[in-house]
């Protein structure tokens, strides 16, 4: 059994040869004495067990420990980034919530027809106004054309997805009528495919989204007092052609000018 | 020592895990108002409203109520928009919705399109719009004149100046 410590004294010595009694303190070690020091030295080689078994499971508990600091870590930069996210968008929504409520400002300046305008990164010029005879523009009792040519430049190309339609549209102000007219796309304009297709092909257009396009207007009448709006902003608020919040006015009286061929000429 | 190093670390992963949890709810309302901010339609303010009464060498003509209405905000307003009149200014009165004499009207007459929406009031500008009495509206004014002597007129809700009502008058309207 080897040596053992006495309960009482904490004496070591072996119990066998002492008889069951310490030489220290007299005392006798009875059966649950002995079951005391007997579960004693369990726990003892229980603690040693544990102790190698750390040591054995030391990798398992490194990874679990490593995996807690790193979700603590991915939390942090979640925290962090949100925070920083959030400290950014709040005032900008802050000013178009302002810029909503108060009155619009809008600089307005004139222009004419065949003058360059600039639209910072773009230029737009108004080149021609007339009345289309066009064949496949479905004929209406109430209703005349009025076309106008344009042309853009800048970032404006046709693989970039960017254009001066991002930030700019144009409206025809019937004066006598007080109206604002927006211009009708090839697919509003013509009940056909065939039709719509071929407007396409004649770069007629609602936007001003080409190099070099047509506008096509419906009016009462192409004998009336017309004159061209131009608006524009510096960005986009939404996706449609009207989010853009707009900062700059030019108008631009029409004058109507000879009919122009079909083919573009 | 070693039990206040973990006390203050469990404290530290929990301010993480609430302020993540916060984050994420302040993000929600955000996104929110964003989106708000982007349907938001433009504001129209009435200038002036006045009501033409009817031409009697005009047969079935039962009178109009003109009114200028002005787009104070930055993005154009497409569709010109119906006119509500009523015998009160209380938020919940029941008006009466007049239709605008739009400038495509005989085009979709014509034909099934409506070009209703090409029609618009671009920022800044301010348009004169027209809007025709039928034979009932024009009883039906006729009976709030006889109760109330006063009639006012705004602009459907979410599109009106801060939903301001304006007393039509034959002359000169009077800001509420």
């Amino acid at each position: 059994m080897g040596k053992q410590r006495c309960p009482q004294c904490g004496n070591k010595f072996d119990f066998e040869l002492s008889g069951w009694i310490c030489p220290e303190c007299g005392l006798v070690i009875l059966g649950s004495t002995e079951k005391k020091v007997f579960q004693q030295e369990e726990l003892r080689k229980k603690a040693e067990t544990n102790k190698r078994n750390n040591k054995k499971y030391g990798f398992k508990y490194y990874l679990k420990k490593k995996f807690f600091t790193m979700l603590v870590s991915v939390l942090l930069i979640f925290v962090i980034t949100l925070g920083i996210g959030i400290s950014v968008k709040v005032p900008d929504l802050v000013s178009k919530q302002k810029n909503i409520e108060k009155d619009a400002l809008i600089t307005s300046a004139s222009a004419e027809m065949g003058e360059l305008i600039s639209i910072a990164p773009y230029t737009l010029e108004f080149t021609q106004a007339f009345v289309p005879d066009w064949d496949i523009l479905p004929e209406l009792n109430s209703i005349n054309y009025l076309a106008v040519d344009f042309v853009t430049a800048g970032k404006n190309q046709e693989n970039v997805l960017s254009n001066l339609s991002d930030i700019a549209w144009v409206c025809l102000h019937d004066i006598e009528a007080d109206s604002y007219l927006a211009p009708q796309s090839a697919y509003q304009l013509t009940g056909s495919d065939e039709n719509q297709t071929a407007l396409y092909h004649m770069n007629v257009t609602s936007e001003l989204d080409k190099k070099e396009g047509t506008l096509i207007f419906m009016v009462q009448s192409p004998d009336r007092e017309y004159e061209l709006c131009i608006f524009a902003g510096s960005e986009a608020d939404g996706y449609g052609r009207y989010d853009v919040s707009i900062n700059e006015q030019y108008t631009i009286p029409i004058k109507l000018t000879e009919q122009r061929a079909v083919n573009g000429s | 020592m070693k039990q206040g190093i973990k006390k203050s670390q469990r404290i530290f992963i929990w301010i993480i895990g609430i302020l993540f949890v916060l984050e994420i709810i302040v993000l929600f309302f955000v996104s929110e108002w964003e989106g708000s901010l982007k349907r938001e339609e433009p504001k129209l303010h009435i200038e002036s409203a006045q009501w033409i009464p009817p031409d009697e060498n005009i047969k079935n003509d039962f009178g109009e109520i003109f009114v200028s209405i002005k787009n104070r905000s930055v993005k154009p307003k497409c569709n010109i928009p119906n006119l509500l009149f009523m015998n009160s200014d209380d938020q919940n009165a029941f008006g009466e919705t007049l239709m605008p004499n739009r400038y495509y009207d005989s085009l979709s007459a014509e034909g099934a399109v409506d070009y209703s929406s090409s029609e618009m009031i671009p920022p800044g500008a301010t348009v004169d719009v027209h809007y025709r009495l039928t034979e009932q509206d024009a009883r039906e004014l006729d009976a709030m004149i006889r109760a109330n002597d006063t009639v006012y007129v705004r602009l459907s809700g979410y599109i009106s100046e801060n939903k301001t009502y304006y007393k039509l008058q034959m002359q000169q309207e009077e800001e509420k």
